[in-house]
């Protein structure tokens, strides 16, 4: 099982009109009220320099939040929330929603399980692309020293 | 200063508008409109600037400011600065360091092997910088398969998915000062509070990271031209994807948010210090850092960090070395709007020059 703090990551990869039509499946059966009214806007991005260590800012991003309840008819309450790099409070519900139902089980969690295995793929397909750039462009130096022994030789 | 309203002015200036949608799409039924992904993907220099010069991460707008101004790197900005401005800033994260960008590209200048070892990325470094004429005429197909031959047979087993600092070597070996800061004090935050010189670094950085590449870049040429004496050696530059984290709003734990394109570039410059009998002397060093892919200004502020340090402690002896002629002359959006400006009626201020032209000429005759 993925672990929550990669849900996030995993879901903002698959199709936002998939990840809509599975949460509106969840949100069937539950009472959804919100802990903090979903908010858009930006976010301020604080880095830390690599020369001396002073934080700075670099730019802000956009930036989407929800925290919610899903309240079941027996009266038990199920929370879950998100941030994501977003414009759209109400996606960012939609995955708040997916949040709650995996984190507690709740029926249905195994859509977003799979959804969330499914953004992982995807994830790591990236990642694969993006390390191969780096494997198919590494500098062989060994080469240099050899060719430079050659020419010694000769 | 003085403006005159303009009586009449309001249907040339539509027209104006409805001119420039024209123009945006002359080509009529042989063109089609450019799509934000063109831009994204195939103007990926330009988008770059926009990122880190409009000041917001936001790939899509980057774009759509690309598009509605025709590719003018000034206008564009303006735009994506002006829709950050309009957008509530809801949080702040805590700060992150590069250790764990999930890199495309890392070259170092200062040693040849470094750990994990270099690598080119995509880079024009190598090519010669001649017209490729095969793309005048580049067909769909062509243009599919290089795409598509590039991703048969993707490897990296031997590719670890973090790297080590270089500057972190020199620090092993004493040659470079350790940092103990502990982060404690407040970055400035230059959006929300008014520059009044002396300003801490993180002022600095976060005006030379927004800051207009080519502003940059002119100052920090002065200085490696002999109008200042950083004389960098690249310790390394890296590109790469910074997993952005906020907290989770239940759980409280660091969560991935989503993944920022940057930049980032240490130069290593002269050494300092030994002047008194307990210190060594230890090299000097600059930082920079921007949104995007864009090597020209990671290093260039890099340069600019280390000249403004010097002139911080040593007072400034030459314009490169300036916080306030530095950091108050390379923002693109304020320096472009205060020299186009100039191209607005200014008929009453210049009436008066006028007057008092005619005045001093009269004043002279008589004298005469």
């Amino acid at each position: 099982m993925v672990p929550r703090n990669l849900w996030v990551h995993a879901l903002s990869a698959i199709p936002e009109n998939d990840l809509k039509a599975a949460a509106d499946q969840l949100k069937v059966g539950y009472d959804i009220r919100h802990r903090a009214l979903p908010e858009e806007g930006l976010g301020l991005l604080k880095m830390k320099d690599g020369a001396f260590g002073d934080h700075y800012y670099i730019g802000e991003f956009p930036v989407a939040s929800a925290h919610v309840e899903l309240h079941d008819q027996k009266g038990r309450v199920f929370e879950g929330g998100t941030h994501v790099m977003h414009d759209s409070a109400a996606y960012a519900a939609d995955l708040a929603v997916c949040d709650a139902v995996l984190a507690n089980r709740l029926p249905g969690w195994e859509t977003i399980a799979e959804l969330v295995e499914a953004g992982m793929q995807r994830r790591g397909e990236e990642h694969l692309k993006r390390k191969t750039m780096l494997a198919r462009t590494k500098v062989n130096f060994d080469l240099l020293s050899t060719v430079r022994e050659k020419e010694n030789e000769d | 200063m003085a403006y005159v309203a303009i009586q009449g002015g309001q249907r040339a200036i539509e027209e104006a508008a409805r001119l420039s949608e024209y123009l945006r799409t002359e080509q009529g039924i042989e063109g089609r409109p450019v799509s934000l992904d063109d831009i994204k993907y195939q103007l990926r220099g330009l988008h770059s600037r926009i990122l880190s010069e409009g000041g917001l991460y936001h790939p899509d707008l980057a774009a759509l400011a690309i598009k509605q101004s025709m590719g003018d790197p000034l206008e564009a900005s303006f735009a994506l600065r002006a829709y950050r401005s309009t957008r509530p800033r809801r949080m702040e994260t805590a700060a992150h360091d590069t250790s764990r960008m999930r890199l495309v590209r890392r070259i170092s200048a200062a040693f040849k092997d470094i750990p994990g070892g270099q690598m080119l990325g995509a880079t024009p470094d190598y090519s010669l910088r001649l017209l490729r004429f095969d793309l005048m005429d580049e067909s769909p197909e062509a243009f599919q398969e290089i795409a598509g031959t590039w991703m048969e047979n993707l490897n990296a087993d031997d590719v670890p998915d973090t790297f080590p600092k270089v500057l972190d070597l020199l620090m092993e070996e004493g040659l470079l000062a350790s940092s103990d800061n502990d982060g404690s004090e407040e970055a400035f935050d230059i959006t929300r509070q008014p520059m009044i010189f002396p300003v801490p670094r993180s002022a600095a950085l976060q005006s030379m990271a927004r800051g207009e590449t080519g502003s940059l870049l002119m100052i920090a040429y002065s200085n490696m031209r002999g109008y200042g004496d950083v004389h960098p050696t690249v310790g390394e530059v890296r590109v790469g994807y910074l997993p952005v984290e906020l907290p989770h709003p239940v759980t409280g734990t660091p969560v991935e948010i989503g993944e920022v394109l940057m930049t980032e570039c240490e130069v290593v410059a002269m050494y300092e210090g030994g002047d008194d009998a307990q210190a060594q002397p230890r090299f000097t060093v600059g930082y920079g850092a921007c949104f995007g892919h864009n090597e020209v200004k990671a290093i260039a502020m890099a340069i600019l960090d280390r000249a403004l340090q010097k002139g911080m402690q040593d007072g400034a002896a030459n314009p490169s070395e300036d916080p306030e002629f530095v950091l108050l002359h390379i923002d693109g959006i304020d320096s472009m709007g205060f020299c186009t400006h100039y191209k607005m009626p200014h008929y009453v201020t210049f009436q008066s020059d006028m007057d008092r032209l005619r005045t001093t000429q009269s004043k002279k005759e008589r004298d005469l």
